[in-house]
């Protein structure tokens, strides 16, 4: 099967009564890394499971390539998921887990168990094959399930936090691992995550998502920089937000900035907003330290290089170009 | 003395712990030990209190046909309940359509509830000639009256066995299915199993230890039902709890009865075998 786009029109879905996804509508073009983003209980992992045939859809349309699967069950679908608990089958051996998708497909033995061992050699798990799956460790069952995955040559990836289950060296790893696997083999990838910097870093486009809706559909430094609204922003960590005054480079009425943008100035500079406070807290954070100030009613976080005393009077500015803009209905306003 | 104090110090350690154990000992003892050893020592004890083989000669005799006979219904009542238990339990966790899973969960429950005795006298009206059973295939039209024939026979055994024991495993199999990893059943659908597969290849082989206990003690309780088989079958060869109640009743012949039980342990033994063989093998490699 060719590597193929998957379209979302209008997609409801309704479980228990309540209503989890809300008229999704979203284009993943063929071949590309699409991360759906967002809080713990916003519906991303239901999305993904509605694409795979696991949550029935209340209305709207899924479409694989050129053909609907929202009617098809779930075996008929053809795509290829790789599970958060990674959902080996425990009574089979490793090669049993990569080959099993084979069989059902009515691959011969010998073709099942050439492709299994190509597979083990490119997953770096090569003499794997006769193993139980309960003695692996959490990354190389991790690598099983992926590898079952792709041994069907799939049309569409979908990954339900795949890393989220390891340490965070093996996770780092991975991510590489596993992002420059998808290049290779040019398949179209959907993940699911709610780690902003996994999102960042692996994909071509986030899909950030909020109570069973799509905010914003972004590549990774457009959404970083420009967040849709202030909830999005916060949830990208940007973690002040501040009223606008007359006299600020932007005119706003909420600005928001990260910390490490904000930074200790003896005089103000030109072009960028300057606000004065007293030092509430000095924090050190190993390249530096994080500061708490105090600026009239609100707390501002900024970094500096030096430690500060509290209580001392400063002046912090950001750069005009870190700043971002809101309305007063708390959407980004544009440039 | 101080030296009686050294002696007895290791005993005195272990003798309120023996003490407190001592009751359930020697209920164990009394209520299972004894009369166990006692069946099997006089299987082979004669008259005149010397050893001896002819009850188990006249057991095999007599009898013999009958312990072929009890093997055959019971595996193929085992076969009959594994089948029915396996599709219950496989619906119950794989169905698909919520209202026909919760009837089915209510209805599968009710003959755990109905006593041996009783089902044993419902299989009779319903599988005689003259029987519900056929009664209701001539009425619809499904039978010819001259086909009509009972199911008195082994076959009956079978049906009322399965009958009475497959909630029972169902029961058992479906508990260890729903305690599945569910997303191992999605993971096997998603790669394109069907839910037939997943049942047979997915859900059944991590269950498979469940079914066998429940098959196990479910041959334990058809080697031991007497009522079922005396109200099911008329004559011979019948089941060999018909027969030791026969021997014992009839003709106060413990000693050929025991005999008969013998057999009855042998068969029963096999199976616990092969259940102990089995955990220890899943325990040895959980372990590695």
């Amino acid at each position: 099967m060719g590597v193929e786009a998957l379209a979302l029109h209008g997609l409801s879905i309704r479980l228990g009564g309540s209503q989890i996804l809300h008229d999704i509508t979203l284009n993943v073009p063929a071949g590309s890394f699409t991360c759906l983003l967002g809080p713990s209980g916003c519906g991303k992992t239901t999305l993904l499971r509605s694409i795979a045939g696991f949550a029935p859809p209340a209305s709207g349309d899924i479409r694989l390539g050129a053909r609907s699967i929202s009617a098809l069950p779930p075996e008929k679908r053809g795509t290829a998921m790789v599970f958060q608990s990674y959902a080996l089958w425990p009574h089979m051996t490793v090669a049993g887990n990569l080959t099993y998708p084979l069989k059902l497909r009515g691959v011969a033995r010998a073709e099942r168990d050439a492709r299994a061992e190509r597979l083990l050699e490119m997953l770096g798990l090569s003499g794997f094959g006769p193993r139980k799956v309960g003695s692996l460790s959490g990354g190389q069952r991790q690598r099983v399930a992926l590898g079952r995955a792709l041994i069907i040559d799939p049309p569409i990836l979908l990954l339900d936090e795949p890393l989220s289950n390891l340490d965070a060296a093996i996770r780092r790893n991975l991510r590489g691992e596993l992002r420059r696997l998808q290049q290779r083999l040019g398949i179209t990838t959907i993940m699911v995550t709610h780690d902003q910097e996994e999102a960042l870093s692996m994909a071509d486009t986030i899909v950030l998502m909020r109570a069973g809706k799509v905010v914003q559909v972004a590549a990774p430094q457009d959404l970083y920089a420009r967040p849709a609204d202030l909830d999005a922003g916060r949830f990208l960590g940007v973690d002040n937000m501040i009223a606008g005054r007359a006299g600020d480079p932007v005119a706003a009425a909420t600005l928001g900035f990260r910390s490490m943008d904000a930074r200790i100035h003896d005089t103000a500079p030109q072009d960028a907003l300057v606000r004065h406070g007293t030092v509430l807290d000095c924090a050190y954070t190993g390249g530096g330290y994080h500061l708490q100030l105090e600026s009239g009613a609100e707390v501002i976080s900024a970094v500096s290089g030096v430690p500060v005393m509290p209580g001392s009077q400063v002046c912090v500015a950001v750069p005009a170009t870190s700043l971002m803009a809101f309305g007063a209905d708390q959407m980004l306003l544009p440039n | 003395m101080p030296t009686a104090d050294a002696s007895s110090s290791p005993l005195r350690g272990i003798l309120p712990g023996l003490v407190l154990i001592f009751p359930a000992l020697l209920a164990i003892a009394l209520l299972y030990v004894v009369p166990l050893a006692r069946s099997v020592v006089f299987a082979f004890v004669d008259a005149d209190g010397g050893l001896t083989t002819a009850h188990l000669r006249t057991a095999v005799e007599l009898y013999g046909r009958d312990v072929v006979f009890t093997v055959l219904v019971a595996l193929a009542s085992l076969m009959l309940i594994s089948v029915v238990s396996i599709a219950i339990a496989g619906y119950l966790t794989l169905g698909a359509t919520p209202w026909a899973v919760t009837a089915l969960r209510w209805l599968y429950r009710w003959p755990l509830f109905i006593p041996f005795i009783v089902a044993g006298q419902t299989a009779r009206n319903f599988l005689a000639r003259n029987g519900l059973m056929n009664s209701l295939l001539i009425d619809s039209g499904l039978m010819d009256p001259a086909t009509a024939q009972s199911l008195l026979d082994w076959r009956g055994l079978v049906l009322t066995f399965a009958w009475k024991q497959v909630p029972f495993v169902t029961l058992l199999l479906a508990g260890a299915m729903a305690s599945v990893d569910r997303s191992t059943v999605e993971a096997a659908r998603n790669m394109g199993a069907g839910r037939l597969r997943c049942l047979i290849e997915i859900l059944l082989p991590q269950v498979r230890g469940t079914l066998l206990v429940g098959l196990i003690l479910s041959l334990v309780t058809i080697m031991s039902v007497l009522s079922v088989p005396m109200m099911v079958i008329a004559g011979n060869p019948t089941m060999m709890t018909s027969m030791m109640a026969h021997r014992v009743t009839y003709y106060g012949d413990y000693a050929v009865a025991n005999a008969l039980g013998l057999f009855s342990y042998l068969i029963t033994a096999v199976a616990a075998y092969a259940y102990l063989r089995m955990t220890l093998t899943q325990h040895n490699e959980g372990a590695r």
